[in-house]
This record gives C-alpha cells, structure tokens and sequence, in this order.
C-alpha cells in the first residue's frame, strides 16, 4: 500500500510495488464505507480486491485530509494476497486514442486494406531451424470505386449506363466497332474504295465532325 | 498441498463460503475452494458473485453446483461430483467450455472456431466428509443455496489478456448495375471471416504496398501504407475470401466494366458527352429511340460531277 490519499468523502488507496509507480488504484466512499474494495490498473482493468468491514474501513473517517505514505516495509501484503500475472502474452492492444482491447480483438480490413492470415516460417534466433507460426498479413490494395462511398447517402451515385461499342451499318454490312485497350475508337477517312475521297473527318473540342470537301453549289 | 489441518480448522467454520446468519450447508461439507474467470468472464469483482447454487444427489453421485451472475457466466455453471465411497478431503479441478479442445493447440494452427473456445472459468473444490454429504441427502434430492464464496478466492483475469485475434475484411465497394442491366450486387456492408482463431505466437506481415515497423521503446508496433513497399504491387486481385469470383459479365471483383471495356473516346476525344457535328455535304439524323445516328453523306449543298452527264462549267 504505497499511499491513502483522503478527501472529505472519498478515499483511494494505490499499489505499488518496490521501483514501480503506482500499479493499482480502489476507492471507496467515506460516507458508507463497503465490505470490499476493488483495484484497478491504469487502463481501468481488474487488478484484485481488498476484504474488509465496513466497521474497520469506517476508521479512515478519522485520518487527516490529505495523502498519507507508507514504506514498503510499513505496508507490504502478505505473500498469500498476491497472485503475480505472468508476462508471457499480450495483455492488451492499445491505440495511439488511448483506447485499450482486450479478450477477443477482431482486426477487420477495410477501404482498400485486406488482411490474410496464412502460415509462416519464423527464424529460430541462433539456429539455421524456423518453426511455423501463423501470420496476418496486411495488404494495402485499394478500393478503385471508393469515391462512390464518399457520397453520404448510397442512392446519390447513379450507375451511368456506358456506351461500349458503336454498331456500324452500311448498306447490308454490319459490324461492331470496339473501343482498344485505352477505351479509343478511331473514326478515320480512307482512300480504300474511292481514290479521290472529299470525306473529312476532324476533331473539335466536343466531338468530331463529317464532312466533305469540294466547291459549294452557287446560289 | 495444503496440511489437512487447514481443511479441518475449516470444517468447523463457514469458510469458504461467506458467512451469513441463514442458507448455509454444513460447514464439514465444503473446506476449500478456488476460482480463476478469464478474459471473456466479463467478470467484476465489485459487481458479481460465484455462489454454491445447489446440491443434488442423483443415486450415487453428490453434485455441487456452483453459479455466477458475471455476464458471460451466466448459464455456464462449474459442477463438481463426488462418489458415495469416495474419500474425505477429495479436490477436484473443473473448467468449462473447453470439451474437444486439444491440448496441442498453444500453436493456435488450428482454426476451427468450436476447438478455439476458451474456459471462461475454471476452479477447484475440495470436498470435507463424504458422511456429512450422505446425512445431508440420504436419498436422491436437491437443496438449493445461494452462498457466494469468499471474494479472495476469485482470480479475476477478466480484460487482463488478448485471448485471440480474429481476423476479417469488409465487402469492397461494388458496381451496382446501372438501371436495366442486371441484378444488385449483394450490400456493401458484409463482413468476410478469415478466421475467427488467431492465437500463439503472430506474426504482422507486410503484404502488398504495406510496410510493418516495429518498436521496442514504446512497445508498438506501426502498419504503413507507401506504393511498391512490402512485396510490391499485386499482379492480380486480392480475393477478401475464398472463392470470390468476379460477378456475371464483368472481369473484376468488384463488377463493373474494365477501361478497354467502355467508349471513352472517339479519336482521342473523350467526355460525357460527345458531339457529331455534320460538315458540309454531309446530314446527322439523330434517332434516339432506336438509340442510333444516321451519318449520310448526301453531299447536298456541294457542286458534285457524275459520270452520265457532264457539267462543263468553270466549277468543275
């Protein structure tokens, strides 16, 4: 018991342990002290409990306002009371918000992140052994139609309906005309079945325009 | 162990069980026990309680129920069992909801949800006299408490651990097929498991255009994103599950069309929308509901030759 810090209606105990800050914090109320106090860690997790009466915790009403501190050699529990955790594993996975997960934390891939999980020979340090572990892979690959998401409500992206080939027909001829690998299709004049074409065919800034070349008509 | 002279000063006390002036079973009955509630428990100790709930006789068989009102303990007892014959002073450890589990799994290279199901409390119990048992039921019969045990005797490791990562991917943004072609795809908002049992030893692994860095100071450890790091860009679609396959008339994942698959432009002209512009000697008849444009070269308006009769004018 590292500290008794009392105010005029509550009062907290701290842990600590020998080198450490403080590792648990309980409090109870000075007004209608409890049987039991509990203690948690800094992320507000359990961290063991304190039996007692409220007849004896009742005696805190008479300690000065303030914070009272103890030695280790003062306040050190018995062996019995303690029950170390051990260190092997996560204990909890904390954001950079301060926010801490525990139990069963589901990593979930989303705008364009997917995630894999798949097994992976992990080097055994000092030895030419590896042994298996499994793996979470992350892979960042985009989502190509993210910009329809943007929109707050779904229904304001309609699908546009794309124009995807052109049907040429010419007298009994008929063929499709299909874009190349760049979405282009070239409409061009060709001297094939006239050796003198007048056909044009030039771009403007919105389209194209046929037409023919010669002298017009006098009016 | 503990002396025997432990569980015989607790023969005569109410310990382990909280004191309280009614309710109690003998004291000779019950002289230790212990409970340990896991990550999953939900369990807290300023809130919840383990009581003895009953204990039944069934033949030869004593069964001593215990409960909690945790959460997640709720509906998940620990019983423990004893044998008329059986002797005095028996412990016996008890968990629960680990039936099948197999012992290998600390690999956690199995991912069959049902085998990754982890005890959500476990405790032992050490029974007293077995006569005070037979004295208390002769016959077969249940008695009902509700005694909570000593607080000290639980160890909460409720939200003291990761039990397990689960890993998952939400749906891509998908095509939905413009108004009379082809059926909705199925909601953006599906959530794809890869695997609900990730535990043991794991690895982050950077994949395509993802980095991992990891720092000892502060104990994290950073995924990144940065085009070509990791192992590069991918060659071909990342599938969010097994066997996702594009959508009928589409070759991509997310459905839709691919560049080469759409008029985007006419020599080079590209836009929303693209005009047809009629030059001299030439008509554009629009038809719009044969969805089709009539290009004629009529050559109206231009000075124009035939082959059967000849103009003789300057002009030609």
């Amino acid at each position: 018991m590292a500290e008794v810090e009392v105010e005029f209606s509550r009062v907290f105990m701290r842990l600590a342990a020998p080198g450490q800050a403080i590792i648990a914090t309980g409090e109870f109320s000075l007004i209608d002290p409890p049987e039991t106090i509990t203690f948690f860690d800094k992320y507000g997790r359990p961290a063991g409990i304190l039996v007692s009466e409220s007849q004896r915790l009742g005696v805190f009403q008479s300690w000065g306002i303030g914070t009272h501190e103890f030695l280790p050699e003062e306040s050190e529990f018995a062996a019995t009371c303690v029950f170390p955790t051990p260190e092997v594993g996560i204990r909890g996975i904390r954001l950079e918000t301060g926010e801490v997960f525990v139990g069963d934390v589901w990593l979930v891939g989303d705008d364009g992140v997917v995630l894999q999980v798949e097994e992976y020979s992990l080097p055994v340090p000092g030895t030419c052994e590896t042994r298996e572990v499994r793996a979470i892979r992350v892979d960042v690959v985009g989502d190509p139609l993210f910009r329809r998401r943007l929109c707050e409500n779904s229904n304001l992206f309609t699908t546009p309906r794309f124009v995807r080939k052109l049907a040429i027909v010419s007298d009994n001829m008929v063929f499709d005309a299909v874009p190349d690998e760049n979405g282009n299709l070239r409409i061009t004049s060709t001297s094939d079945l006239g050796a003198h074409t007048v056909l044009r065919i030039k771009t403007t800034p919105d389209g194209i325009e046929i037409g023919a070349i010669g002298s017009k008509l006098a009016t | 162990m503990a002396s025997p002279a432990f569980f015989n000063e607790n023969e005569n006390r109410a310990y382990p069980l909280v004191l309280s002036l009614t309710g109690l079973p003998p004291n000779a009955l019950l002289v230790d026990c212990g409970f340990v509630v896991y990550a999953k428990s939900r369990f807290e100790l300023s809130e919840h309680m383990i009581v003895l709930n009953a204990i039944r006789r069934q033949g030869t068989f004593i069964y001593l129920d215990f409960t909690s009102d945790a959460p997640e303990l709720f509906g998940v007892p620990l019983v423990f069992s004893r044998q008329i014959g059986d002797g005095d002073f028996v412990t016996e450890f008890v968990d629960s909801g680990t039936a099948g589990l197999s012992e290998s799994s600390e690999s956690g290279s199995n991912s069959d949800s049902e085998l990754c199901v982890e005890a959500l409390w476990s405790g032992f119990v050490t029974t007293g006299r077995l006569a005070a048992f037979e004295a208390l039921l002769p016959v077969d019969g249940e008695i009902a408490y509700n005694v909570p045990i000593e607080p000290s005797l639980i160890q909460n490791l409720a939200e003291a651990y990761v039990a397990k990562f689960g890993v998952a991917n939400a749906d891509r943004t998908r095509v939905t097929p413009a108004s009379g072609c082809g059926a909705a795809v199925e909601a953006n908002d599906t959530i794809f498991v890869k695997d609900a049992c990730v535990r043991g030893d794991v690895v982050f692994r950077a994949g395509y255009n993802a980095n991992v860095r990891q720092s000892e100071q502060d104990n994290s450890i950073t995924l990144g994103a940065s085009v070509g790091d990791g192992e590069g860009q991918p060659c071909a679609p990342i599938v969010l599950y097994s066997g996702e396959v594009a959508p009928d008339g589409s070759l991509l994942l997310e459905g839709g069309l691919k560049c080469n698959e759409t008029l985007r432009a006419i020599n080079g002209i590209g836009g929303p929308l693209f005009t047809f512009i009629a030059g001299p000697g030439v008509n554009v008849t629009a038809v719009p509901e044969e969805n089709k444009i009539i290009v004629n070269v009529s050559m109206s308006g231009l000075a124009i030759c035939f082959n059967s009769i000849s103009y003789r004018s300057e002009s030609c």
